[in-house]
């Protein structure tokens, strides 16, 4: 087994790690039915424990932002410059969406939404996301933050310059 | 590959993370999480506690309110949803107005909204009175819609004004409706205007411009009531139409208000042009192009004509009526002389509605084109010639661009009549090539007449950018008759093939049925055997070559058979340079080849006959003259293949021939030679006695078992032969028919034998006293008998007269004969040696020889003579 897919296990292990620790605030923290992704049986004593205390609100968007990135950088090339891409990468897209629940244009963007997406699984609730869900300046320092940590981790890996996963 | 397959598995990781990362962004974060288990969705078993109010006024939960209102009153409705078990509503709320005259409407509209609020902005009495409002949610749940309606509703109690009281929201009129505008096929609403009041309401319409107005009452597409009145499906009649609202108090009918005449305007659809793509031409320089347009229109077309920059001028003429073809007529500079491609726009405004239309009108060459003659009779007898001369005009520098190409046709050719463009149907002009002639061949096979025009089409296109294109055109007409083949027709020209001096030998049917003639070129040094065919439009040598069988300064006779495999075989006797007679066979495929039968050396070989038995097998028989004082005998080859020698069949003499000495006379005259369907030969020959006192002897003899019969006898009567050849021919069950000449008179006769029962059975013609089969009157010579393959048919055909030459063919009909037609050659001239054949549909072919004599007088040496074939069909 070689050096390079123990290092890639390894953030492999940590991401998911930390979307298991972003679950729990769901289970936990959030109101029930809050979480749409996340199964009944685990939200059943949800808001019955604030384990999170105030970092609640804006942990799961730290946690998303860093997971992700972490599990689309083992997926490219061990170089920096790909790293930070895909850090670059996941900060827009948690970016973007959350500017999206921002009430001056969340209903507009909700009307736009394509007819199919109340077809297709996830998609279907999009225009909840963006009418229901909460725009929060915290959330994005939040997100900024997650992406910035997984960069200091993945620069962190040995032979990050100069390796590549394969 | 393994390079390959990670980048793969990479790839597709990738987007897996990209998904999954999205879901857990739009899967997360306050989300309401909709579950029909937890009933979160509606249904209509489960009403909701939606309150709604109006004018402020709440009611109690459940309980449904009576609202009292004054006539002009606004009204605000307002609904919400109080509580709902299991979360909020999902999806949506709207307030419905069940008006008790027309039903239920929604005053709101959906709006994804939990709050829905509607105003009526100044209730009537008799719009609003008595009508019931109501809220009604509804949820897409799983995919479907549920609703759930408001548990209590609100009832409207309109307090109209006092009797005989009109009020309209501007003094002194009612307002409205407004103008009405749309399409063909739309709904025009015209709402009422609001008129207050205990009142009836009554549409009135005008279809003269206001000056008149009339009640409306529904019906058709016309919907009235006391909201509006609508026009469904308005069509072009409807155009222009008004409309007025007529408001009358019902207490105080004299009171009555007219509301302004609002028009309906029903926009015509866009005109529909149709280009005809014309191959047009005459004359080059005006193009008529012929342009429909259909639809309905709101008022005439103005078509405008655009040229695109080709320097073409033309126009049409002014506002066509709908439906009309107009015509464009195009002026063409000189530089289309050579003919083209134009791309053209053609516009048609109607009603404002401009349609424009693109077109390629394809230009021919500048040429002319004629025939000769311009009419004609076209029968059967020879193929009719039309010449036709085509020109290009010169154009351009110095006249030397007139190129393109011409091609002929000959469309809706009558029936059984064929075309043929010699040297072929395409024509092309060059620079320096201004004129092209073609010869039209037109040829009947005679099934049918008609008499009518023939249009003779000339399709030419420049070699220029419309090389592609398509063809431009000129017809001439030729009026043409076409006789239908009745009684004995020619087939086309004499199949001598130009031959001033020919003689027939036979003719046949090949497979296909067309006939093969063989014949004899006699030229006073040579002469030559020649085989034609006639391939239905036209006799041509054949072989192809052209090539004479043989050719010889003495060629004494000739025979022509059929072989099994349909290729023909003649026999011929000729001599060498050193006297001596030589009996050969040739055949006739790509090209002849010969095999010699027979030589005689000193004696003489005549009168040679061939016939085709099974598989390639050919027979041959002939005359050997050994001298007068030997006499002659008739001696028989076969063989059994082609390529095979032939093989003298065994005699029954010495010398093996087949008849010397059957009673002691002398063979004298030419024998007759047919094969059984067994592929045994049968013989019959005339003896004719040295001794001028006996009469002469028809004589039957069949080879059957490897070794000849008996010679039998055909009864003749004792009278005198003739020596012009006896014939004989096979039909069904073997039945042998035999016809001679008598010598004095000439009288034709005929006679059948019955193998089976070996018994004759005289075919006389009953219509004769004396049964000869010849009309009579003139002597009867050169006998041909035919059959058809079937042996259905029995012909009979035969020359007569000196004094007045004619050709005769009769056919035995059941018992009795009949005469085929009239005579068949009707010139006058001289017919000699007719030979016949007969195809199984009876159609009868008589190949002969026609001199150029107006009588029978063949004493002049080298007498010239033409083949003939005549046809006659059943």
């Amino acid at each position: 087994m070689s050096q390079t897919f123990v290092r890639g296990a390894a953030v492999v292990l940590l991401a998911i790690a930390a979307l298991v620790v972003g679950a729990l605030v769901y289970a936990v923290d959030r109101a029930p039915h809050s979480a749409y992704l996340l199964p009944r049986a685990l939200l059943a004593g949800a808001g019955t424990a604030p384990w999170f205390g105030p970092f609640a609100a804006s942990l799961p968007s730290y946690l998303h932002a860093f997971a992700f990135s972490l599990l689309t950088a083992v997926l490219v090339p061990s170089r920096l410059p790909a790293a930070a891409a895909c850090c670059a990468f996941w900060w827009a897209v948690d970016t973007g969406f959350e500017l999206a629940q921002h009430k001056a244009w969340s209903a507009t963007i909700a009307e736009h939404l394509p007819v199919w997406f109340a077809g297709v699984p996830v998609l279907d609730h999009t225009a909840n996301y963006l009418v229901r869900g909460t725009f929060d300046r915290l959330d994005l320092a939040a997100i900024l933050a997650g992406c910035g940590s997984a960069l200091a981790v993945l620069a962190a890996r040995p032979g990050i310059a100069s390796r590549t996963l394969t | 590959m393994k390079r390959i397959l990670v980048r793969v598995l990479r790839a597709s990781a990738l987007c897996a993370v990209f998904v999954a990362g999205l879901a857990a962004i739009v899967g997360s974060g306050g989300l309401a999480n909709v579950d029909t288990a937890q009933n979160n969705c509606l249904n209509t078993d489960s009403r909701l506690v939606i309150m709604l109010v109006a004018n402020g006024a709440a009611s109690a939960a459940d309980g449904d309110i009576r609202l009292a209102v004054a006539e002009r009153q606004p009204i605000d409705f307002d609904a919400r949803e109080a509580a709902r078990p299991g979360g909020p509503v999902d999806d949506f709320l709207f307030i419905v107005r069940q008006d008790p005259r027309v039903g239920a409407q929604p005053v709101t509209p959906e709006d994804g909204r939990f709050e829905a609020h509607a105003r009526l902005a100044a209730t009537t009495f008799n719009r609003d009175n008595a009508a019931v409002y109501y809220a009604l949610a509804g949820t897409r749940c799983s995919g479907q819609l549920a609703f759930s309606y408001s548990s209590h509703h609100i009832t409207l109690d309109v307090i109209p004004g006092p009797p005989g009281w009109i009020d309209v929201d501007i003094a002194g009129k009612p307002t409205g409706p407004a103008d009405v505008r749309g399409p063909v096929g739309f709904t025009a609403i015209f709402p009422a205007p609001p008129a207050f009041g205990d009142n009836t309401y009554q549409w009135e319409s005008s279809a003269d411009g206001g000056v008149n107005y009339y009640p409306v009452r529904s019906g058709g597409n016309v919907i009235a009531s006391d909201d509006s009145l609508q026009v469904v499906g308005a069509t072009l009649a409807d155009n222009g139409k008004k409309y007025r609202l007529r408001v009358t108090n019902r207490a105080e009918p004299s009171l009555t208000l007219v509301s302004r005449a609002a028009t309906l305007t029903v926009d015509a659809p866009a005109p529909v042009l149709t280009v005809a793509q014309l191959d047009v031409y005459a004359p080059h320089d005006l193009l008529n192009i012929q342009l429909q347009h259909a639809g309905e229109f709101a008022g005439p077309v103005a078509l405008e004509f655009d040229a695109m920059g080709s320097g073409i001028t033309g126009g049409f003429a002014p506002n066509p009526a709908p439906g009309d073809i107009s015509t464009l007529n195009l002026a063409l500079p000189a530089r289309y002389g050579a003919g083209g491609m134009v791309p053209l726009r053609i516009r048609g405004t109607v009603a404002g509605t401009t349609v424009t239309r693109d077109f390629t009108q394809h230009i021919a060459p500048l040429f002319a084109f004629g025939l000769s003659p311009t009419s004609a009779v076209l029968t059967a007898a020879r193929p009719l010639d039309v010449a036709l001369t085509l020109s290009l005009d010169e154009f351009g520098p110095f006249g030397l661009l007139g190129i393109g190409r011409v091609e002929l046709t000959a469309p809706d050719l009558p029936p059984g009549v064929t075309a043929q463009f010699l040297p072929d149907a395409a024509a092309e002009f060059n620079g320096l090539q201004q004129t092209v002639t073609r010869t039209m061949r037109l040829i009947t096979d005679g099934s049918s007449g008609a008499t009518g025009v023939l249009q003779v089409r000339a399709s030419a296109r420049g070699l220029g950018p419309d090389a592609a294109g398509e063809f431009a055109y000129i017809e001439v007409p030729l009026q043409l008759q076409v006789q239908a083949e009745v009684g004995w027709t020619y087939i086309n020209n004499g199949a001598s093939l130009g031959a001033l001096d020919a003689q027939t030998v036979g003719i046949a049917l090949q497979a296909s049925a067309q006939p093969l003639v063989a014949w004899i070129e006699d030229q006073p040094d040579r002469r030559k055997v020649y085989l034609s065919r006639y391939d239905g439009v036209l006799w041509a040598p054949w072989p192809t070559s052209g090539a004479p069988l043989a050719e010889a300064v003495a060629i004494d006779e000739a025979a022509l058979a059929l072989a099994n495999d349909d290729t023909p075989a003649v026999a011929y006797v000729y001599r060498n340079g050193l006297g001596q007679s030589l009996l050969n066979v040739g055949r006739a495929d790509s090209a002849w080849t010969k095999q010699v039968v027979t030589s005689a050396g000193a004696a003489t070989l005549r009168s040679p006959r061939i016939a085709a038995g099974n598989s390639d097998a050919l027979t041959v028989a002939y005359i050997q003259e050994a001298g007068a004082s030997a006499g002659s005998g008739l001696f028989v080859a076969r063989k059994a293949a082609n390529g095979s020698p032939f093989v003298a069949l065994a005699g029954l003499n010495p010398d093996g021939s087949i008849n010397r000495d059957v009673d002691g006379r002398v063979l004298r005259d030419t024998p007759a030679l047919a094969v059984a369907a067994g592929g045994d030969p049968v013989l019959a020959w005339i003896e004719q006695p040295a001794d001028a006192g006996r009469p002469a002897a028809l004589w039957l003899r069949r080879f059957t078992g490897g070794a000849w019969g008996p010679a039998i006898a055909v009864p003749t009567g004792g009278r005198p032969l003739s020596a012009a050849p006896v014939q004989i021919a096979i039909g069904a069950l073997d039945l042998v028919y035999v016809a001679w000449l008598e010598s004095t008179p000439a009288r034709l006769m005929a006679t059948r034998f019955d193998p089976a029962t070996t018994s004759w059975s005289p075919l006389a013609d009953q219509a004769n006293p004396d049964g000869a089969l010849n009309v009579g009157g003139e002597p009867a010579r050169d006998v041909s008998l035919a059959i058809d393959a079937l042996g259905n048919h029995v012909v009979i055909a035969w020359a007569e007269g000196a004094l007045k030459p004619r050709l005769w063919a009769k056919q035995r009909q059941s018992v009795s004969w009949g005469l085929l037609g009239t005579t068949i050659d009707p010139s006058g001239y001289a017919m000699r040696r007719p030979r016949a054949v007969v195809r199984t549909d009876g159609t009868v072919l008589v190949e002969y020889s026609r001199f150029r004599f107006l009588n029978d007088d063949l004493s002049t040496p080298n007498p010239q003579a033409d083949i003939f074939v005549a046809r006659l069909r059943p």
